[in-house]
């Protein structure tokens, strides 16, 4: 009798404190945030290709807005070839002054185009550290949450102190706790079929 | 009409235009036409400014909540100590009061 008190009581601790967090709810949490940490990697390696791709695309922009630049100052080029032509001197100076305001003033037209885009690279990669910073907070709360579930509660320490003591694990609790719910079920139904 | 629709529609107008005369007119339509490649380029791009848009992610509240776990798993760690302790000196009370702990306990 004097044995098996504690046999029935650990289990009975064990099963009625309830405090170890089930093995499912551990594991889970676990690959959660080995999941978590996986995904943060890959997001930051589509962060990075995309980043490259706009930056790839803003070059190949800029160069093509150059393009564009040198026909218009062709066209205005040409314009004042044919004008000149037939120009007085007087009309001569005046018309090669309207090249040169011409070709600067497209020039400068081109510093806002290459500023929005720049801006819009800009904002990309801006964004793209934002939703990786708060990527990495949701992780690190998982993390947070994870170290709670594995850390072993008071309740828990209590009972695997006696239970390592009279040399039985929790698997063989677990048995047991099923062993005297069967048999409490037993019991009742057997109490219910002899009422009369 | 799109941006790509005009400029085709542009092109087309201006390869009609230019054999009859070069005049002002053409002139002017030629740069009007390369001034609207350069917008269409630029505009290739907005879809990325929409981003500022877009709601910054809040965690500040997590960074504080995680800040309340922190406590509770110190609070934790404390009470298992404690609960140790208190377990430790029950075995030794007990074997100095005389009584018989079963093996390893």
């Amino acid at each position: 009798m004097n044995r098996t008190l504690p046999f029935l009581l650990l289990p009975a601790m064990s099963f009625l404190t309830g405090c170890a967090t089930p093995v499912a709810v551990r594991n889970l949490s676990g690959q959660l945030v080995t999941t978590q940490r996986a995904y943060a990697i890959s997001l930051r390696g589509y962060f990075a290709a995309v980043e490259k791709f706009a930056d790839a695309q803003v070059t190949i922009s800029n160069t093509r807005i150059d393009e564009l630049t040198a026909q218009i100052n062709r066209q205005y080029g040409t314009r004042a070839t044919a004008s000149l032509a037939t120009a007085t001197p007087a009309q001569r100076r005046q018309i090669i002054d309207q090249l040169v305001q011409d070709v600067a003033a497209n020039a400068n037209a081109d510093l806002p185009v290459r500023q929005k885009i720049a801006a819009a690279a800009v904002t990309l990669k801006k964004k793209d550290q934002e939703l990786d910073a708060a990527y990495q907070a949701i992780v690190a709360a998982s993390e947070k949450l994870d170290e709670y579930i594995r850390l072993k509660k008071a309740d828990q320490a209590a009972v695997d102190s006696l239970v390592q003591s009279v040399g039985m694990n929790n698997q063989q609790i677990t048995g047991i706790v099923d062993a005297i719910i069967a048999l409490t079920q037993n019991l009742t139904q057997t109490f219910v079929k002899a009422q009369p | 009409m799109t941006i790509d629709e005009l400029l085709t529609q542009l092109n087309s107008l201006s390869s009609k235009l230019e054999p009859i005369a070069a005049n002002e007119a053409t002139f002017d339509l030629q740069i009007l036409l390369l001034e609207v490649q350069k917008q269409a380029i630029t505009e290739g791009f907005s879809p990325l400014t929409d981003l500022d848009a877009l709601a910054p992610v809040s965690v500040g509240e997590l960074r504080v909540l995680m800040a309340q776990v922190d406590d509770a798993i110190a609070t934790e760690k404390k009470r298992v100590q404690f609960v140790q302790t208190i377990i430790a000196l029950a075995k030794t009370a007990l074997r100095a009061a005389g009584v018989n702990l079963p093996t390893g306990l």
